[in-house]
């Protein structure tokens, strides 16, 4: 399970990532407060995501420079790296929607 | 290599073995693996080599099908004004069109794919579910045809193939045409998940030894991220037609606005389905391209890794973009962009394993066969595709594209260009693998050309016509739009298809005749196991792979692989065995006893069809006849599982051994259990989701719950029942002489302590005077209620099943593979109606 959490790492946190951000102006529109302080808690949210998506790749290419024991677990690292890459793309892309003017 | 499951990887070396097989070995294997010998046995067959024909037969006739229906609407649309077909029968064809294209065609097509191909590939006898991919087939053949049958009685569905309420509610749609549309697909979507669960299972656990994740053929991939997409999307249209069909048979108003319903709840959970649909569908598709296009470029696959990521970010992404079909329904802003910007990313997985397919064509040598033809022209049109997908992401251009034959154009561009020129390219590629024949190049061009100029001719115009302002959906229109011309354009490419399609079908019927030679071998010169020489058993022997490309780089391979001299050379108990392998390194497990053909899984699936099918015509007590009969069967069916025999390890080549019986994560029973599990957990996420969307619409009209005492009632049986099924378990692990009893017994008292828990639960909102009927909280809590009584109910089967079986001296503590999905069940039964309750008594709180 270890071995697949972190080969779909990236794109998981990409997946929390914008069911948040659903979930946040999905409360924003019921709660029909500030738009300014609920697109600010996405921007916070969003950050976080990028920091962990940031660590994860840390990580993994630290743990490819060590290397990996087996062709399987490299492959799977290197999916980690790129997975992680594409997932920051996307999140970043997400969050570019929060700095639009409110 | 590190093991994964203490396997020794040094036992590799000892294969290719080198001392001769015994005689009559082969024989023997032959004799085990027998096709059909009487007519009735090619309907009761199981293997793939049989299965997987007849599932992609099925699903090319209803193509064919649903092509004819296209071309009846193109007849009509092509002069203005003309009365070849009736508004009424024009709405239920064009219904028809789109729903049995889409799931009678394209998501049976690639399933049947897999369920051809994937053994083969993978390098084992068959996949672990033989008798699932039967009733999955036969469940889906059924209903499919009685299904579009209905088109002759006039009792098609007319309502769009996504069924929209309220278009689609009793006020507007009285007759039961919906109904056989919401049974139908609903039920037909069940026999798909049991595809998926074959799939994954069988991906993940019986490749090849040595066939580590790095050295998975890419379409073996593609096919599990296929079928995880199918597990996570497909409950959502599940439980969005039971709940407009209880709404049309019972009232219950989810989408009746007059009661605090929202017919955008049906959009939300169609489209949840409905988009990564496409991928669903495209996924498998592209798999293929990525397969055949080495083999046609004669060099390998460039970027493997990166398109293996690809197809998991399109796998990902593809569930963040269903509201895309929803940007002029007045969404919020902030959450229709969130939904732009997702359909612009998704974009760039699928960007990426084109530039692939590009470089690995320039990179070889492209040879212009049948299948590098289709292979070439769906890249052409699936791009053009993508490119229109990209424009009407952009909300402002949506927003003037929106229903009009713009749309019409994009979609049948990407799901042509996506799935239907890639299965051509598949079927041309791998027919000399399946019918030892290859089909004729020279019609084969013909056919391309035809297909490639028609698909064109066809839907180029409609971008135009759309942009003209011609709505979809229309039965006819006025001359002097200025939609005249392109409209007969678009007639004259859709016949030219429709006549290729014609040339395709006499070539399949001239390829699949049963006489002449027979001997078509390697083709085109493809790299996968799927080329090795293989009889019904699939591969003589299973190979120990080191290559991505076993037949390009393992010298011997084909020579060694037939005279016996890797794993399983032979039926070491002379029965129907696989290996089943792990699912990171595929390192062998156990062997796996394979089920021999019987009868129960087909009157299995035909008794499941009838209860759906004619519940549609309201003939309930037929109806229930037949339920009761389908659960009768699959409970004959499940009577003859676990039932171990022979030797507990066996010699299966080079003197290594491996045990016939394992239980728990190792076993494939284990998961596909738990996948199944998840298939309804996604059915109870998704209508937690409903209950919660429509309390955001209507929180004047919600009710307190029921008093606190009854929630501790229910949880505490709930929570009875969950230790109960897990004690149980432990207790048959203990291995004392009464174990198999007291185990059994206390199953017994989980499953009633769950039925217990549910009547306590439904009991009390009973008595709190909510009606299903009254309100949309009253519907969504007791369709929470009838969902968890189901699984309730399926509890109280299954506990008197575990009594009889240990009454009948089959429960022991050395095979406890029945018992242990039993109560992985039932404990998920406890946990999902302690989840739900919680839910429905404390959300939105108090007097809300």
């Amino acid at each position: 399970m270890r071995f697949w959490l972190l080969i779909l790492g990236g794109l998981l946190i990409w997946t929390a990532h914008f069911l948040g951000l659903y979930l946040l102006s999905s409360a924003s529109d019921v709660a029909r407060g500030d738009a300014g302080a609920w697109n600010g808690a996405g921007l916070i949210f969003s950050l976080i995501c990028l920091m962990v998506i940031a660590v994860l790749c840390w990580r993994c290419i630290v743990w490819l420079r060590e290397k990996p024991r087996d062709e399987t677990r490299a492959f799977g690292l290197r999916l980690a790296v790129a997975g992680g890459l594409l997932g920051g793309i996307g999140v970043v892309f997400q969050t570019l929607v929060l700095l639009a003017p409110v | 290599m590190s093991s994964e499951t203490g396997f020794d990887p040094e036992l590799y070396k000892r294969f290719p073995t080198t001392e001769a097989r015994p005689k009559g070995e082969l024989e023997q294997l032959d004799e085990v693996w027998c096709g059909p010998r009487r007519p009735w046995e090619w309907i009761t067959a199981i293997n793939n080599n049989y299965i997987g024909v007849y599932y992609v037969g099925a699903a090319m006739l209803f193509f064919v099908l649903a092509g004819v229906l296209a071309l009846l609407m193109r007849t009509q649309l092509a002069l203005p004004m003309t009365g070849f077909l009736a508004q009424e029968t024009y709405n239920q064809i064009f219904t028809m069109h789109g729903t049995v294209m889409m799931f009678l065609f394209a998501v049976p097509a690639v399933e049947a794919l897999g369920v051809l191909l994937l053994p083969q590939m993978l390098g084992a006898r068959d996949l672990p579910f033989p008798r699932l991919s039967a009733y999955a087939f036969w469940a889906y053949l059924v209903g499919g045809l009685c299904f579009f049958a209905s088109l002759f009685f006039g009792l098609a569905p007319n309502g769009g193939w996504f069924m929209y309420p309220p278009l689609t509610s009793m006020t507007y749609s009285p007759g039961i045409n919906a109904d056989f549309w919401l049974l139908g697909i609903g039920f037909i979507e069940i026999s798909a998940i049991a595809g998926a669960i074959e799939i994954i299972v069988g991906v993940l656990k019986t490749r090849a030894p040595g066939m580590t994740l790095d050295k998975l053929p890419i379409f073996a991939w593609a096919m599990l991220i296929f079928a995880c997409m199918i597990i996570i999307a497909f409950p959502s249209i599940i439980l969005s037609t039971l709940l407009l069909e209880l709404e049309r048979a019972l009232g219950w108003p989810f989408f009746d606005a007059a009661k605090g319903g929202d017919p955008m709840l049906w959009q939300h959970l169609f489209w949840f389905f409905g988009h990564p649909e496409v991928y669903i569908i495209f996924l498998p598709a592209a798999g293929a391209m990525s397969t055949l296009i080495p083999a046609v470029a004669q060099t390998k696959l460039v970027g493997y890794r990166l398109v293996v990521l690809a197809m998991l970010a399109t796998g990902f992404i593809s569930f963040g973009v269903w509201a895309h079909h929803m940007f002029t329904t007045g969404m919020p802003q902030i959450s229709i962009n969130y939904f732009s910007a997702a359909s612009m990313a998704v974009s760039v997985p699928a960007g990426v394993q084109v530039f692939a397919w590009i470089a690995t064509l320039a990179a070889g040598k492209m040879r212009f066969n049948t299948p590098g033809l289709f292979a070439v022209g769906g890249l052409v049109i699936f791009v053009m595709g993508g490119l229109t997908g990209v424009m009407v992401a952009m909300v402002p251009f949506d927003w003037q594209a929106h229903d009009s034959y713009f749309i019409v154009a994009h979609l049948h561009y990407v799901l042509i260009g996506g799935m239907v020129f890639p299965l051509f390219a598949a079927i041309y590629y791998w027919t000399p693998m399946s019918s030892s024949r290859p089909l004729s190049e020279r019609w084969g061009k013909w056919i391309f050309w035809l297909m490639f100029v028609g698909h064109n001719v066809t839907f180029m115009p409609m971008h135009l016509t759309g942009l003209m302002g011609m709505p979809r959906r229309v039965y006819t229109y006025l001359p002097d739009r200025g939609w005249d011309l392109p409209n007969m354009i678009s007639t004259v490419g859709s016949f030219m298809f429709g006549l290729a399609v014609v040339l395709w079908m006499i070539d399949m019927i001239r390829n699949f005749r049963p006489f002449g030679e027979k001997d078509a071998g390697n083709v085109f010169g493809g790299p996968g196991l799927e080329w090795l020489p293989a009889g019904r058993y699939s591969l003589r022997s299973v190979p120990v792979i080191k290559s991505l490309y076993p037949v390009w780089d393992q010298p011997n391979l084909a020579r060694d692989v037939e005279v016996g001299r890797y794993f399983l050379p032979g039926a070491p108990r002379g029965e129907r065995e696989t290996m089943i392998t792990s699912p990171i390194n595929a390192e062998p497990q156990y062997l796996q006893r394979m089920p021999r053909p019987s009868s129960w899984y087909v009157w299995g699936a035909i008794f499941t069809a009838g209860f759906f099918l004619i519940l549609t015509i309201q003939a309930y007590v037929a109806s229930l006849v037949s339920g009761v009969l389908a659960v009768y069967c699959i409970l004959k069916w499940c009577w003859g599982l676990d039932r171990p025999s022979g030797p507990a390890t066996v010699d299966v080549g080079g003197g290594v051994r491996l045990p016939t019986y394992v239980s728990g994560p190792s076993s494939h029973g284990w998961w596909a259990m738990v996948i199944t599990l998840i298939v309804s957990g996604m059915v109870a996420i998704m209508a937690c989701f409903s209950y919660v969307f429509l309390w955001s619409r209507r929180p004047d009209l919600w009710q307190a719950p029921p008093e606190i005492g009854s929630l501790l009632l229910t949880l505490g049986l709930l929570t009875a029942a969950g230790i109960g099924a897990w004690a149980s378990q432990g207790a048959l692990k203990l291995d004392r002489p009464r174990s198999a009893g007291i185990a059994a017994i206390l199953m017994l008292v989980a499953t009633l302590a769950a039925g217990g828990a549910f009547a306590a639960e439904a009991s009390a909102w009973w008595s709190s005077g909510l009606r299903p009927n009254a309100s949309s909280q009253g519907a969504t809590v007791y369709a929470l209620l009838a969902w968890q009584g189901t699984f309730v109910g399926i509890s109280l089967l299954m506990g008197p099943f575990v009594l009889l079986r240990w009454l009948c001296g089959l429960v022991s503590p050395r095979y406890p593979a029945t018992f242990e999905v039993v109560a992985l069940f039932v404990a998920f039964t406890a946990v999902q109606g302690a989840a739900t309750t919680l839910l429905i008594r404390l959300f939105p709180g108090v007097g809300a």
